[in-house]
């Protein structure tokens, strides 16, 4: 089935119309629209693609016609044979969302044959239309039969037409992989204009379009297994087979709104790299253009707040920590005063922010204005501003020779000195400056002003800057019982990554939450004392504080005693359980782990073996987990100290091939972090 | 295939483009004056930390005409507390295509500084209750003011609706698990009418009467927390049920269980009907069947495997409580509860074998209550066949006037004949059998009857390497939740469950081989897993080696985190009995072992013990609870049952290298 990628195509998935009038002479052809299914089909009592497979696709086939200027027809036909209950409870339903006025069904029929060729077919009675959801102007509709007599061993089969008025469904991504193994999946298409079609594939084997009847071109792909997810898997669209469409055209127009200038670009005609990002890059011009004409708008403020900053960085250091400090951004959280909104005219909101704005207070804005204003500011101290768009490294791994802007999104003002790119985005309220979300590190960016652009990966963060320093000063007693403080030290990315998700909650959700995850791990833990610091000022590391009792931390045996004096591993699972592997690991950026521990041991007992693990490597040194124990006798205190990272040399993805490898690194690190300290009575 | 899950995905993507697109706000309104009023009230301050929102007011008034029509007005405000609560403004208003309608409904926002919003019809999304059924008369209009709320709102709306009641009863309750400032339920009922109400969970609530309008109300209602193993919110909050109507009110109002029978018996009745194919369809199904029990068995496993399909039509009308004649339903191949009931009853009639439906409530055993009787306590129906002193089950129970039954559920696919869902056990119910029907209680399995029985057979290596077979045989409720697992995952997601289970017992457990054997006719499940787990003894300077001998825990646990409680601890009925043989490595005795523990309380018992025999360690644990249902006074002790155990269970063996 069409899966498409954007939001809109997302509604454009179930934008699938009914018609729910079946007259009984349609019926009857309809009827007579059945493929013959084979009798190898009829009694086949195994899947053919995966052994252990419910339910398997026999044929899957869609035809996507767009040789009509006005509307696209997508066709539908699907056989599907049972082979378990799961599969049959799985499959015993269809339902078809639409929105009404967009889209609509055509002939929409089903059928259950038994092993025997005996076919029952859904009747229209049994084809239920309902309004899924509906407001004064739209209405979501909903067509939903169920398979009668569904079983194993029977094939169920399903057709129908949709014809949708939205033209620009084809610059779509097509699914050549479901979540059902295929025998035969059929991806006909019928280009507009007679053209040959344009497209590219993605994590799949070469494919081509060949030649069909009546202007179709055929793309057959035969045994599909199905697409399941992985923990720690790459991107969809880096592990899934794909075809993306492309429509053959670029706009060719740029509306240049400083010089009130339309620009006219050579038709490409297509995707020819050098071109095509030419254009792409040229569709920005008049963005960057806007950002130099409003620097007259801080030619007094600009200087100002640069100072006597002399080197690009300091300035730019200033003028970011000014627009990310000096504005409130209504995208984190502010909400403006009546006041404030009554001051916002129609000329302030077309202009958008100026310095004089500034006079009075502190004005609000939204991420994409502050940007700007940073932009303008750039430009009125003499740097020049550009554009930086970037992949997500969440969505795809892109390089350019893909050719496709839907991949590039607005990453920040880039401004080139000292021989490189940089890029900032104050408008992201908890971003330090010099620093990007970790779903663009690594991630190949555009930069331009509209004239000329350049391409730039984005360097990652390394390990040491995304930090967790966790420490902990303990008492053990003698019934087992752990009582102490503990303090937990975010940056980089991790710190980051728990502003942005816990920034709007309330200061007491959030000291819920962080005992919650104590307690996943620790269920006998009471937490109290809980503080959390530093959410707002992103120049100080995050900082959770927390004071715990857990009794029986440590298991008595007759006279010893035994306990993991690495607290913040305790309770924690190995991060791999399943032996096998489909698709890469991948990890979201480097990381390091820094624990000191003190455990002053209870009075009437001495350490018996502490014993700390060999320290646990890979021999490319991606990964590294080094434990050391040390004991001062005078206070009886044990000291745990642990030193990890991952990730080192920017390191974060793995072929699937190398999962067992992965695999005992990490079981070797939990292994490690895990280990047991005995104590034994003094006698 | 789009199917369902596919659907509620785009349900709720084009909910938000639809809620997009109607984001027309009325800044600067005015807000109707109750609602300015509720909103100047003082918060309490609660015990219960973290409460999202509280509720300044819960007013419902229906207004019943002679005829039997009702019109209601529900008038709504909470406070946002914090930033969870925010998700709760969202105004609803419940109504079915047949016989009812939400004819207006109104929402404001009242920000901590700013203009009143008003929203309005334009505001409103029109939307089916359950996307889940193929077709469902239930519908929902709701204006979602989630994105403009901030904490320190008030949120408050109106609904109105018009519906024509089935029954003249009613049920209402205080709160969910929100504070509650005010709740108040107005009945207002035409001249000579009468109403009476129990109350449920909390002292009796007598309601104010003023000419025929009777007023029930409560007030200052405490946050009902979440906690684990607590009973249903339905069962915690203070709810009343309502009878009203003329003098005599038959068919719409029920005076005892037996009348709710005598009403619901003919709609069944009259749809069990035996045809040719249904007769045809037993007598296949029971061909080799020996006895009334395989009998039984062979109509109950067929009709319990047919697919589960909801297609509710007329439910207005009264049509939520009639089947589908059974002669539709197995030429069809699906249906609901209703249908399974009155097909398995009809196959069952063609055998020359008694049966009723039994209505009931699923999900919560606890739920329906005596005092009123009443057909809408019920969601769910099941069956109870009539059976000769020769068929022996645990779920068989005997009636006075209907004889000995056996009671089956066709709808849950997972539990034979025999056994009963644990969520139906003790459970009160109606028998739907005319006169001689009434409300009954329904079988509660004893844990001996579900268990768990667990034998490792292990080997432990000098070099702290565990190996060995995991057999498991489970049987009632238990063995329900080994074949559910089983049939609902994939091949490769059972493996990767066990997988998981094993690993958490041992970081780099390896699953060797897994063999599952499901009998299911007899309430049982046999699982056998070969694995090792290296590193599972942890070495000590080559002296020593540690080991918990408790290696798997169950697969779900049970964790009582909090030092406080404020609501009961429900438990249910379980046994599970482990014994480990561990074979130790040569050259290693046993230096230590954990000490035995016995605990013996009202609701459960748990006995471990360790014996050395020769190389071998022979370890046993045995868990036990039955269905209680504890007081939160008595939380420590519960916490304390398992605190000791889950200490017990991770206590080591301690070997010495001779």
């Amino acid at each position: 089935m069409f899966s498409l990628r954007s939001s809109s195509r997302s509604i454009a998935v179930s934008a699938v119309l009914f018609v729910f009038v079946f007259s009984a002479s349609i019926y009857a052809q309809k009827a007579a629209e059945w493929r013959p299914i084979p009798p190898a089909d009829l009694q086949a009592t195994k899947p053919v693609v995966e052994p252990d497979a419910d339910a398997e696709a026999l044929i899957w086939e869609e035809r996507l016609d767009d040789t009509n200027s006005d509307k696209i027809t997508r066709s539908t036909y699907v056989r599907i044979k049972i082979f378990t209950e799961r599969g049959r409870e799985r499959f015993s339903k269809l339902d078809i969302g639409f929105i009404k006025g967009i889209a609509k069904i055509e002939g929409l029929i089903a059928r259950v044959t038994q092993p025997d060729g005996k076919s029952i077919e859904v009747s229209e009675n049994d084809i239920f239309q309902r309004d899924v959801a509906k407001t004064e102007r739209v209405k979501v509709q909903a067509k939903a039969l169920a398979f009668p007599n569904l079983a194993p061993g029977t094939i169920l089969e399903y057709q129908y037409k949709e014809v949708d008025k939205n033209i620009f469904e084809v610059d779509s991504t097509i699914d050549l992989q479901l979540d059902i193994p295929v025998q035969t999946f059929s991806f006909y298409y019928k280009p507009f204009k007679g053209r040959d079609p344009k497209f590219s594939l993605l994590n799949v084997e070469a494919l081509k379009f060949e030649k069909a009847e009546d202007g179709w071109f055929k793309m057959v792909r035969t045994n599909v297994p199905a697409f399941k997810e992985e923990p720690w898997m790459p991107p969809m669209s880096e592990a899934k087979a794909l075809l993306k469409l492309d429509s053959g055209w670029y706009p060719s127009i740029s509306m240049d709104l400083s010089a009130r200038r339309v620009t006219v670009f050579k038709n490409t005609g297509g995707r020819k790299e050098g071109e095509y990002w030419a254009n792409h890059s040229a569709w920005q011009k008049p963005l960057v253009d806007l950002l130099n004409d409003r620097k007259k708008n801080f030619s007094k403020l600009a200087p100002e707040v640069v100072g006597d900053a002399a080197s690009p960085e300091e300035k730019l250091r200033r003028i970011y920590n000014f627009c990310q400090t000096r504005i409130n951004n209504t995208d984190y959280g502010y909400t403006p005063t009546d006041k404030e909104l009554d001051q916002v005219d129609n000329e302030r909101a077309r202009r958008g922010l100026s310095e004089d704005d500034f006079k009075s207070g502190k004005p609000f804005a939204n991420t994409r204005e502050i940007n700007n204003v940073f932009g303008a500011m750039v430009a009125a101290v003499g740097l020049d501003p550009w554009y930086a768009l970037t992949s997500r490294r969440d969505v795809s791994f892109f390089t350019p020779e893909l050719n496709d802007s839907r991949l590039l999104t607005f990453t920040g003002i880039c401004v080139v000195f000292g021989g490189a790119p940089h890029i900032y985005n104050p408008g992201n309220k908890f971003l330090p400056f010099g620093m990007l979300p970790w779903y663009t590190e690594g991630a190949v960016t555009m930069y331009t002003d509209g004239k000329q652009y350049g391409w730039w990966e984005i360097p990652m963060n390394t390990f040491e800057k995304n930090r967790s320093r966790r420490s902990g000063k303990f008492r053990l007693t003698e019934d087992g019982t752990l009582t102490g403080t503990a303090t937990i030290e975010l940056t980089g990315q991790l710190a980051l990554s728990y502003r942005l998700a816990h920034f709007d909650n309330e200061a007491l959700e959030n000291e819920l939450a962080l005992k919650t995850s104590v307690q996943q791990r620790i269920t006998n833990a009471e937490v109290t004392n809980i503080s959390i610091e530093n959410l707002e000022d992103t120049s100080k590391p995050i900082i959770q504080r927390f004071t715990i009792k857990i009794p029986n931390y440590a298991q008595k045996t007759g006279k010893r005693m035994f306990f993991q004096p690495g607290f913040f591993d305790y309770g924690t699972l190995p991060a791999f359980a399943a032996s096998t592997r489909k698709f890469d690991m991948f990890f979201r950026y480097p990381w390091s782990e820094n624990d000191d521990i003190e455990i002053e041991l209870p009075a009437g007992f001495s350490l018996d073996n502490a014993e700390a693990p060999a320290p646990v490597a890979d021999s490319a040194q991606i990964g590294r987990d080094e434990i050391h124990f040390d004991l001062d006798a005078n206070s009886r205190t044990l000291a745990y100290s642990r030193s990890f990272y991952f990730g080192n040399k920017n390191l974060v993805s793995f072929k699937a091939s190398s999962y067992a490898a992965v695999k005992a690194l990490w079981d070797k690190f939990h292994t490690a972090e895990t280990t047991l300290v005995s104590l034994k009575q003094n006698e | 295939m789009k199917n369902l899950t596919k659907l509620r995905q785009n349900i709720v993507v084009l909910s938000v483009l639809l809620f997009g697109l109607v984001g027309s706000v009325f800044a600067g309104d005015d807000a109707p004056s109750w609602v300015s009023q509720v909103a100047g009230s003082s918060i309490p301050a609660y015990d219960i930390k973290n409460v999202p929102a509280v509720v300044l007011l819960d007013e419902y008034v229906a207004s019943v005409d002679s005829g039997g029509k009702i019109s209601t007005t529900s008038r709504y405000a909470i406070k946002i507390l914090t930033n969870e609560g925010r998700r709760l403004a969202i105004a609803r208003g419940f109504y079915l295509t047949s016989g009812s309608k939400v004819t207006d409904i109104d929402a404001w926002l009242l920000p901590p500084d700013g203009k009143v919003q008003a929203f309005g019809k334009k505001s409103v999304i029109d939307m089916v209750d359950d996307p889940d059924d193929i077709y469902n008369e239930g519908r929902i209009k709701a204006i979602d003011a989630t994105d403009s709320a901030v904490v320190g709102s008030v949120f408050a709306y109106t609904v109105t609706t018009e519906e024509s009641t089935l029954f003249y009863q009613d049920q209402w309750s205080f709160q969910g698990r929100l504070p509650v400032l005010r709740g108040r339920y107005s009945l207002n009922l035409p001249s000579g009418w009468a109403a009476s109400s129990v109350t449920f969970n909390a002292p009796e609530i007598r309601p104010q009467v003023s000419g025929s309008t009777y007023t029930w109300e409560l007030s200052n209602l405490k946050p009902i927390t979440w906690e684990p193993m607590s009973p249903s919110v339905g069962n915690l909050a203070p709810r009343i049920a309502v009878n009203y109507g003329p003098a005599d009110a038959k068919g719409r109002s029920f005076p005892d269980w037996k009348s709710v029978s005598t009403w619901a018996t003919p709609f069944y009745d009259s749809m069990a009907i035996v045809d040719d194919n249904v007769a045809a369809k037993a007598r296949e199904l029971t061909a080799n069947a020996k006895t009334e029990l395989e009998m039984i068995q062979a109509i109950g496993t067929f009709v319990q495997n047919l697919q589960y399909i909801a297609i509710d039509i007329g439910v207005g009308y009264g049509n939520g409580y009639k089947p589908r004649a059974s002669s539709i339903v197995l030429s069809r191949g699906y249906g609901d509860c209703k249908d399974k009931a009155t097909l398995m009853r009809a196959m069952l009639k063609a055998l020359k074998i008694d049966a009723y439906p039994i209505i009931v409530y699923s999900g919560d055993p606890d739920f329906v209550r005596e005092a009123f009787p009443s057909p809408k306590q019920f969601n769910h129906c099941i069956i109870a066949v009539k059976v000769s002193d020769a068929t022996q089950a645990p779920s068989v129970i005997v009636d006075p006037k209907l004889g000995r039954l056996l009671i089956f559920d066709a709808t849950d696919a997972y539990t034979p004949v025999g056994d009963l869902p644990d969520y139906l056990q003790n459970s009160l119910a109606v028998a739907l059998a005319g006169d001689n029907g009434g409300l009954m209680r329904m079988p509660l399995l004893p844990a001996e009857d579900n268990k768990v029985e667990r034998t490792l057979n292990v080997s432990l290596t000098d070099s702290g390497e565990l190996k060995g077979t995991i057999r498991e045989h489970s049987t009632g409720q238990a063995s329900t939740g080994e074949r559910t697992a089983l049939r609902r995952e994939s091949a490769a997601d059972y493996r990767k469950t066990l997988e998981r289970w094993i690993t958490r017992a041992a970081t780099a457990a390896k699953l060797v081989d897994f063999k599952t054997t499901d009998q299911f006719a007899n309430a049982a499940f046999d699982l056998s897993l070969d694995f090792t787990a290296p590193a599972y003894g942890q070495l000590m300077q080559s002296r020593l080696m540690t080991f918990k001998p408790a290696f798997v825990g169950r697969r779900s646990g049970t964790a009582f985190t909090e030092s406080k409680r404020t609501t009961p601890i429900s438990l249910d009925e379980a046994s599970v009995i482990e014994t480990a043989t561990f074979e130790l490595p040569a050259g290693f005795i046993v230096d230590e072992t954990p000490e035995p523990l016995d605990l013996k309380t009202e609701f459960g018992t748990y006995r471990s013990t360790y014996e050395v025999k020769g190389q071998q360690l022979i370890y046993k644990r045995h868990f036990q609870t039955k269905r209680s249902l504890i007081p939160a006074e008595k939380y420590a002790e519960v916490r304390d049952f398992y605190g000791k155990i889950r200490d017990a269970e991770q206590s080591p063996v301690v070997l010495l290298k001779k």
